[in-house]
């Protein structure tokens, strides 16, 4: 077993295979052996940690990905995703980001590709003022900054 | 394949100024997690992410992100890279040119029409034409490289490549002829005439053609060419002869083209048969598996296994190529016997999945073998009525379109016996009445009038055609859509070209990546021009 401490204080004692899903872990653990001291995780609440284990524990038992792919090499570029996995996303927004958050922190790549579809997907066919509004983002541009920047590329809602 | 270099140049470049910084910070996702996700969606999307703040405008206002970007709509759209000139594009130019799928789809949606009246046609006007004399002769065949920038011609004797200029930028003052060889040797040339041109990318800068001149010694010739090289010449990668006593001329039909082996029918002869142009061997079949009472189906050649779409099922020619089932040619030259085939290999049927529920049935397949990557070789077909087929129908009609993945086995992908075929339900459409359906069953994904956008499969559509004093007729093109409106699918036709008899349009091919259709003018029975009309608007800043 693995012990785990969340950053609101949390310990979490977790079956070796389950969280090997992490690379950031898994890592961890072949770097320094066996021990019993907690492994912290500072960026990390309990309330995502459990999330994250839900998922690491859906995977149990499915190889792991090879860790020499490059993640940005041409492949598979459709946002289809798993059905189970789009349940799993199926959460609030502040939830999905700490997800991938987190998915980014412990190295997941599996997980953290499902969250970056899963966003993408949120986007498809989106206003830039709409993606404002989803995700909250303030429009910092000045009205005669954002005239201009519409005017640059306007081509390409004609043709 | 490209590789993930400006990317990655990209990433450990761009350093946001302290302000930007502050903004990601606070925001919902840091700098580098926008980075994975600005990777995966559409290049529209991604235009839609750099207008929302400053900080999102500093980190995708970026050149070499953009030409990540172009390379990857050019490996999803099968357009040949060479087509644009990536390094030295300007910001703007890349963003239009990895719209330019977007930009042509959107375009075709917002101009269709539910229906056409020959009457009151209007087609679909381009925002630029140029004629180019490219001197094309009678009977020529053409391909117009996907990317629009490069169009092979075959003449009687003769192969080009042309470069047309680069979609987007000012066109050229006149075409540029790149290469040309002369396909028959000057003593059987006379007795030889044009009969296929099959074009295939053999990687990220080389295309590979064949050429097929028939006659009673029929020749195919391989030639691969690299478009942007210094001193660029076609290079012979083999030559084939197929000798006969019959005296009938055969036709060419299916010629196709997958790594190192090439695939070829012929009638008269009624044979098939591959070379493997790497080994100088050969093997032969029969033109047409099935018993369907017809011409010779088009067929895909996955380079081990040959399909056809019959009338109720898919058949699979399993290519043997073992020593024992193949002929070896002699001096470096490959030689085929026609009059004694040895017929090798077995087939194998596969049953559509729905044709028991409808009374008659047709196919029409959009096959993208010649242009596609990818170790699952996705063909889609459509299952519809008969009477849909080549006449106006009174009625109208349902239409089922399927994908199907053939897929070697991985354990042993030379062994085509153990093949996988898995059917998959893609859409039911109804089609209205009063069209005919000319179904198009060849061209590449992106060029060719029968394109197929990644979304919206669009067919082509010849229709209708009138005929004037008993001789003449004249010819609409039309792209053909099946598109999906509040989950009814909708069919909509965007008229592009009219034929008529004094101004003939011949060998139309375009390319629906790039916006550019490319076609011959015949006046009055001859050759006039080339012209080359772009769609979309150039890329000027």
């Amino acid at each position: 077993m693995v012990l785990l401490l969340t950053s609101d204080n949390e310990m979490f004692s977790v079956a070796e295979d389950v969280i090997k899903r992490s690379a950031y872990i898994k890592n961890m653990l072949e770097d320094v052996g066996e021990s019993d001291l907690p492994i912290p995780l500072p960026n990390v609440e309990s309330n995502v940690l459990v999330k994250i284990l839900e998922y690491c524990e859906h995977y149990r038992g499915e190889p792991l990905p090879a860790s020499d792919v490059d993640p940005a090499e041409i492949g598979d570029r459709s946002l289809d995703i798993a059905d189970w996995d789009q349940k799993y996303m199926a959460v609030d927004q502040e939830m999905l980001f700490e997800i991938i958050l987190a998915a980014n922190y412990l190295d997941i790549k599996s997980l953290l590709d499902v969250g970056c579809k899963t966003v993408a997907k949120m986007m498809k066919g989106k206003s830039s003022e709409e993606i404002r509004t989803l995700f909250n983002i303030a429009n910092d541009f000045t009205p005669e900054e954002e005239a201009q920047i519409r005017k640059e590329n306007a081509w390409a809602e004609c043709r | 394949m490209f590789s993930s270099n400006n990317l990655k140049a990209w990433k450990e470049t761009f350093i946001p100024t302290p302000a930007s910084k502050a903004t990601l910070d606070e925001g919902v996702l840091p700098a580098d997690l926008w980075f994975e996700i600005a990777i995966i969606v559409e290049p529209r999307d991604l235009l839609a992410m750099k207008l929302v703040c400053k900080a999102l405008h500093e980190m995708f206002a970026d050149r070499e992100l953009w030409k990540y970007v172009l390379h990857d709509v050019c490996h999803r759209h099968s357009i040949f890279l060479p087509s644009y000139p990536i390094d030295d594009m300007s910001l703007t130019e890349l963003q239009r040119a990895a719209l330019g799928p977007y930009r042509w789809a959107r375009l075709l949606k917002r101009k269709a029409n539910p229906s056409i009246r020959t009457e009151s046609t209007r087609l679909l006007k381009p925002l630029k034409e140029n004629n180019h004399p490219l001197g094309v002769a009678p009977n020529s065949l053409q391909f117009l490289v996907p990317g629009g920038r490069f169009l092979f011609i075959a003449q009687r004797h003769s192969l080009d490549l042309w470069d047309l200029g680069v979609v987007g930028r000012q066109p050229l003052e006149a075409s540029t002829l790149i290469a040309r060889v002369h396909t028959a040797p000057p003593s059987r040339a006379s007795a030889l005439g044009l009969d296929g041109l099959a074009v295939i990318p053999l990687d990220d800068t080389t295309l590979r053609v064949a050429v097929a001149l028939t006659g009673k010694n029929s020749l195919f010739n391989v030639y691969d060419i690299c478009p942007i090289e210094q001193g660029i010449k076609f290079q012979s990668v083999g030559s084939i002869a197929v000798h006969t006593e019959v005296e009938e001329k055969p036709v060419c039909k299916n010629l196709l083209i997958h790594g190192n082996r090439l695939h070829v029918s012929l009638t008269k002869l009624d044979i098939s048969f591959i070379w493997d142009f790497s080994t100088g061997r050969y093997t032969t079949g029969r033109p047409r598996m099935s018993n369907f009472n017809s011409d010779i189906s088009q067929k895909v050649f996955t380079g081990t296994s040959v399909i056809e779409f019959g009338k109720d099922s898919l058949l699979a020619w399993a290519i043997p190529f073992s020593d024992a089932d193949t002929a070896s040619s002699t001096d470096g030259f490959a030689y085929l016997d026609a009059d004694f085939p040895r017929v090798t290999g077995e087939k194998h049927e596969v049953l559509y999945p729905t044709w028991r529920a409808i009374a008659i049935a047709m196919t029409t397949v959009h096959i993208p073998s010649l242009w596609h990557h990818g170790p699952v070789l996705p063909i889609t077909f459509d299952i519809i009525r008969e009477t849909w087929a080549h006449e106006p129908s009174d009625d109208g009609a349902t239409g089922f379109r399927y994908r199907v993945d053939v897929k070697p086995d991985p354990s042993d992908p030379l062994n085509s016996h153990k093949m996988g075929v898995a059917f998959k339900l893609l859409a039911k459409f109804e089609l209205p009445a009063g069209f005919c359906y000319t179904p198009l069953m060849d061209a590449t994904p992106n060029a060719g009038l029968g394109a197929r956008h990644a979304s919206a499969p669009i067919m082509r559509m010849a229709q209708p055609c009138r005929v004037v004093e008993d001789v003449s007729s004249e010819v609409l093109y039309s792209l053909y859509s099946v598109t999906s409106h509040r989950a009814i699918p909708e069919v909509r036709l965007t008229p592009i070209l009219k034929s008529a008899d004094g101004v003939r349009v011949v060998s139309p091919s375009l390319c629906s990546a790039s916006g550019r259709l490319v076609h011959t003018v015949y006046m009055n029975g001859v050759p006039a021009f080339t012209r080359v009309s772009d769609y979309l608007s150039p890329w000027k800043d």
